[in-house]
């Protein structure tokens, strides 16, 4: 009797247990990862697109450390990447689409456009081929390879393809809201992160008095004058610390290096490109590349080049330079060159 | 003998594969294969969906709205009079004056109504009188797991050059007033539309993960179910949400937990109306008054439908006697069980 009952209750506790096992189940009952848009499954439906992706990007390492990728242009051995990854980094190596290491040469970079001109080794990889369409429609399938040119990665083209206008360089200063207009210059209240003036020295309370050989008197003249440059462009400073004035010559940040940490959207967008701005005409696209994943192909669903990928914007952002865009920049490059 | 037992587990097996590919009634009015398979095989299978987004998306835009006034969010007319469903930290609260935004840039003076905060989903109502375009809204609970969907937004605010944005993904999960989905998000999108492959609205972007690609909406089912207190103007809470709208208190005295077939009852409460109607742990309750109980809630819900001494008819399916039944049980007042909270005391003592 005692047995039986104990039989029943073990019967009953097991029959619950497996019941919050089922409900466990329920709840994580997510689709699975392989099935997703960027899952295994769904990213090898890509097919011949995929594997010209892979075949036509190679990665750019600077000492061992990949920082971008870069879309091999013809079998003599061109390439181009996004010019900005390649700033204050040396050392540069490569890695074909065979992960065998290769040598690569840093032709020349092109400003405008954000592009640089590689030279690899003739017969690597497979040369991409280029499609030209100006105003690719919302809603097409487009490929890239990730970080590394690890795995591809998808998307679709998200909205329409237009330009976008170029930020300015930034010192990373926060001013005294209260102008005082009898006075000259412009206090300086705090500092934002990555502030390339609080790197050279210019401290709290310190007024700024002249831009270059331009007499600051507002808020408004100060942002006006700093507008005027682009990132990384060295600006005159002249500072009134006290009775002392003292000059500086500081080297302005990107906006993203400093006011975007700031940014709410920024902020849970991770690591986005330094240079995000300041092109002609971009394809945007969904795929959720890393900055380091610049400079590779865009291929649509044919496996053909849209583009090359130009800066991660954003969460939901990437943008790519058009072929036709990429293929001028080659152009003028390479005459450069000679 | 032998080929008996083969056949019929090869039945089984064709039944349990099959339900997962017919799941979802979207799919059946979807001609091409690829919205019946796990995943996409091939790239005409990618241009399928490709194709079938495009065949939706400009009425989709038509009818997808930004939305001022609490920061920048996003929303979608969804009749022609111009009511906006949104999220309910778009709409923020009732009566404010609010701008909306159509995609040409048009802008229109609106109001917001009534918003759940449990469920974060909101009303606006379009002030000035008009003709607007509008979209259809999905019946609810219609997206499945593993659906494709397509989510539309003005991420980061409205930007007449870039347009609206557009993202492609599947369903991740979906709960009672969840949906979630692999297309990315960011601020600016909240309260703009999720759509199935018919350009349906199927859900309303609320918030975002840590993973970029695993963000959440809210269900249509949760708009349904707040729908005429939100066109009131009230603002549903937690607590009063669901299964508190028509507590009458009706009580039935039991522990239970979710079942795939309704709910399992884990424990009876001694002298309650259930240990009269002879109800044991280990009973499986399917339906009350010819209900189908699909969760907890509903269960909650139907059974607060009904007051103290009100009879309710209970589908049981029986651990101990075997058998499934109907049992009738007269329900009784929660406070001779469950003695009501006392506020707290906190004065001098």
């Amino acid at each position: 009797m005692i047995l039986k009952i104990r039989l029943i209750i073990t019967f009953q506790v097991l029959t619950l247990f497996s019941i919050n096992i089922i409900e466990a189940q329920d709840f994580l009952d997510e689709l699975p990862t392989s099935r997703r848009l960027n899952g295994k499954q769904t990213v090898k439906a890509f097919g011949i697109a995929g594997d010209n992706a892979k075949l036509s990007t190679i990665t750019i390492l600077s000492d061992k450390k990949a920082i971008a990728l870069a879309t091999i242009i013809d079998s003599d051995g061109y390439c181009v990447t996004k010019a900005s990854e390649l700033e204050g980094q040396e050392a540069f190596s490569a890695i074909s689409p065979n992960s065998e290491k290769i040598a690569v040469d840093v032709l020349g970079t092109d400003k405008v456009t954000d592009l640089a001109l590689l030279k690899i080794e003739p017969n690597i990889g497979k040369p991409v081929k280029w499609i030209m369409q100006k105003d690719y429609s919302q809603g097409s399938w487009v490929c890239s390879m990730n970080h590394q040119a690890e795995s591809l990665m998808i998307g679709v083209v998200s909205a329409k393809s237009r330009s976008i206008k170029s930020r300015s360089g930034v010192l990373g200063v926060l001013l005294d809201p209260k102008d005082d207009p009898k006075k000259a210059g412009v206090a300086i209240v705090e500092f934002g992160p990555n502030s390339p003036a609080l790197k050279e020295g210019i401290a709290r309370g310190d007024i700024v008095i002249q831009v270059e050989e331009k007499e600051i008197m507002s808020r408004k003249e100060l942002s006006d004058e700093i507008k005027k440059f682009a990132p990384l462009d060295v600006v005159k400073l002249k500072i009134l610390r006290g009775d002392e004035g003292i000059a500086f010559n500081v080297t302005l940040n990107y906006m993203s290096n400093v006011f975007d940490m700031l940014d709410r959207n920024q902020k849970m967008s991770g690591l986005t490109s330094k240079r995000k701005a300041g092109f002609s005409d971009v394809i945007q696209h969904e795929i959720p590349l890393k900055p380091m994943a610049m400079g590779g192909p865009l291929l649509n669903l044919e496996g053909m080049a849209l583009g090359v990928n130009i800066a991660r914007s954003d969460r939901v952002t990437t943008f790519a330079l058009p072929s036709e865009l990429v293929l001028e920049t080659i152009t003028r490059l390479k005459t450069n060159q000679k | 003998m032998r080929k008996v037992t083969t056949a019929s587990i090869l039945i089984f097996h064709f039944l349990y594969l099959t339900p997962h590919s017919y799941s979802s009634p979207t799919n059946t009015q979807l001609k091409h294969p690829v919205f019946e398979k796990r995943a996409p095989e091939s790239p005409e299978d990618l241009l399928a969906i490709e194709k079938q987004v495009r065949s939706v998306l400009q009425t989709s835009k038509k009818a997808t709205v930004c939305i001022q006034g609490n920061g920048s969010g996003s929303g979608v007319i969804i009749s022609e009079e111009g009511l906006v469903l949104t999220a309910g930290h778009v709409s923020g609260e009732p009566d404010k004056k609010l701008t909306v935004v159509l995609q040409d840039g048009t802008k229109l003076e609106a109001k917001a109504l009534g918003r759940s905060s449990a469920a974060d989903s909101g009303l606006i109502q379009i002030t000035k009188e008009g003709k607007y375009p509008y979209v259809e809204l999905a019946p609810p609970a219609s997206v499945f797991k593993g659906d494709w969907i397509y989510a539309v937004g003005h991420p980061g605010g409205f930007d007449q050059e870039r347009g609206l944005v557009l993202r492609v993904g599947r369903v991740i999960h979906r709960s009672t007033d969840t949906i979630q989905t692999d297309c990315k998000l960011i601020g600016g999108d909240s309260g703009g539309p999720l759509f199935d492959m018919l350009g349906r609205v199927v859900g309303i972007h609320s918030r975002v993960s840590m993973k970029n690609e695993q963000n959440y909406h809210v269900t249509v089912r949760a708009f349904k179910r707040d729908w005429e207190r939100m066109l009131k103007g009230n603002i549903v809470s937690l607590d009063d949400s669901f299964a508190k709208i028509e507590r009458k208190g009706g009580f039935l005295g039991i522990k239970r937990v979710s079942h795939p077939k309704g709910i399992l009852v884990t424990g009876v409460i001694g002298n309650s109306p259930a240990a009269k109607a002879k109800l044991r742990a280990g009973d499986i309750i399917t339906h009350i008054n010819g209900a189908k109980i699909e969760n907890l809630n509903l269960f909650r819900y139907l059974i607060n439908k009904n007051g103290p001494g009100d009879k309710v008819v209970l589908d049981t399916i029986k651990r101990w006697d075997g058998g499934n039944g109907k049992v009738e049980v007269k329900l009784g007042n929660r406070n001779d069980f469950i003695p009501a909270k006392q506020p707290q005391n906190l004065g001098n003592g």
